[in-house]
């Protein structure tokens, strides 16, 4: 047998599977084609398609399958909110209110005097579970970014001095890491109530100067500097009626640890008030 | 004295040249599936599945296309187009027979076609010019053997998660280790199948 015949051979040969196979394909397609119902992949394509879990439906696949289905409200998934339970209402010719749009706070930014030395410890599970309230404030952030890690939009951001923020414009609310938080330091808010405690100990000042520069010691400046009602103390904190607050930021002023913010966590000019 | 020649082939292809611990095929999924036990062995089932079908596929293309025609410089290509085309077969039937089992396999079952084992396993068994039925036998020692290197690594990592490691092996290098030692481990079953 010639070259010429065999290199003939080989390409009839080749392509002749190629074909034979492209039929088999087909055919078994056709004969085992499974029914979707194709508004699933419309929703799913309306969804943002991060996965995050939220709804706690298994991804955004998951949380189609269950709105065509009829098993989820069409605004199950908080993250692309109403924008999203609209486009999907009217697809599926359902419709839903959503509630407002929520970010989370991480509600501590600590400056502690003694801060604890890791080793080997490298989440804040670990952390909590091994050394938990023995050293230092037992309410804070333990600063080993357990809410980093879960966060899917990457919005949590540690800065230089190992204190956790939230940059609200990549917050989806999702509420991952408020789950992740052993020290359940971290809460979800509506978008709008932009003045924010960061600290969340509720003991008394002088137990809370011992350990963090920082933290509340429930002074009460701030509830004496609001002029609109807006700030009364409970378990030694400040908390806000954001009915009332219109944001002035008296309150902020006065506070003696800056631990009282309006707006952005993220690259806020913090004395350290050691 | 057949069925004995079969389960020699069998032992020989699931322990003594274990397919990933002894020929060193399919190491891909071997360091990349194998960080749960469950998704492991979830993985050996459908690699076992894709390797026993494609040993028999491309056993009659051997011998009733690529031999008679004189072709066999045709392998590597005619057998990559035939695993690609039976996993194709495989995961459209299971999907519709087995809605189960084809979410529990996922991912893994596409990723298959890509799996140097497969492709290894075809080209041995026209290498050793088995029968048929000695191919399917070989296939699914083959299978096994990837199965079960699988989970014992997958059952280590899931150990070395808990483990105090030395910052520089941390991450793959560790898991590089234990495989090499898992290796030298299946080098005791040489003796047992003198082949």
């Amino acid at each position: 047998m010639g070259v010429v015949q065999k290199i003939v051979l080989a390409g009839v040969v080749m392509g002749g599977l190629g074909v034979l196979f492209g039929f088999i394909l087909a055919l078994v397609e056709r004969r085992f084609r499974v029914e979707t119902d194709p508004r699933i992949d419309e929703v799913e394509a309306l969804l943002p398609g991060i996965n995050c879990g939220a709804c706690g439906l298994p991804g955004c696949r998951g949380a189609a399958e269950a709105m065509v289905a009829g098993t989820a409200e069409v605004n199950q998934c908080s993250v692309g909110g109403q924008a999203v339970a609209d486009q999907i209402g009217s697809l599926l010719g359902r419709s839903a209110q959503t509630g407002p749009v929520k970010i989370a706070v991480i509600h501590c930014c600590p400056s502690l005097k003694n801060p604890p030395q890791y080793k080997d410890i490298h989440t804040c599970l670990g952390y909590q579970s091994l050394i938990g309230s023995t050293l230092g404030c037992s309410y804070g952030c333990v600063g080993l970014g357990d809410c980093a890690q879960v966060c899917p939009s990457d919005a949590i951001r540690q800065d230089k001095n190992g204190r956790m923020s939230v940059v609200q414009e990549l917050c989806i609310g999702c509420g991952l890491c408020v789950k992740a938080c052993p020290r359940s330091a971290i809460r979800l808010h509506e978008e709008q109530h932009s003045l924010q405690l960061l600290c969340q100990n509720p003991e008394k000042g002088k137990a809370v100067l011992a350990v963090c520069n920082s933290g509340c010691i429930a002074c009460g400046l701030c509830v004496r500097a609001c002029t609109h009602q807006a700030l009364r103390l409970e378990d030694n904190l400040p908390v806000v009626d954001y009915a009332n607050c219109t944001e002035c930021g008296l309150c902020v002023e006065k506070c003696p640890k800056h631990c009282l913010i309006i707006g952005t966590q993220q690259g806020q000019e913090r004395v350290n008030a050691s | 004295m057949v069925l004995k020649g079969l389960f020699l082939i069998l032992i020989s292809s699931a322990l003594v040249n274990n397919f990933v611990l002894s020929r060193f095929l399919g190491i891909c999924p071997f360091l990349g599936v194998s960080q749960k036990i469950e998704t492991a062995v979830s993985m050996g089932w459908a690699t076992t599945l894709v390797l026993v079908v494609s040993a028999i596929v491309t056993w009659s293309l051997e011998q009733f296309i690529l031999l008679p025609f004189g072709l066999e410089f045709l392998r590597y290509v005619a057998y990559i187009l035939v695993i690609a085309s039976m996993v194709q077969v495989i995961e459209t039937i299971l999907a519709k027979t087995s809605p189960a089992l084809h979410r529990s396999l996922g991912i893994f079952l596409p990723l298959i076609t890509t799996n140097c084992a497969v492709l290894g396993l075809a080209l041995l068994v026209a290498l050793k010019s088995y029968n048929v039925v000695e191919a399917a036998v070989f296939a699914t020692g083959a299978g096994l053997g990837f199965t079960l290197a699988l989970a014992l690594l997958a059952g280590i990592r899931e150990r070395l998660e808990w483990a105090d490691i030395p910052e520089a092996f941390q991450g793959t290098p560790i898991i590089l280790i234990t495989a090499g030692i898992l290796s030298m481990a299946f080098l005791g079953f040489a003796g047992l199948v003198a082949q």
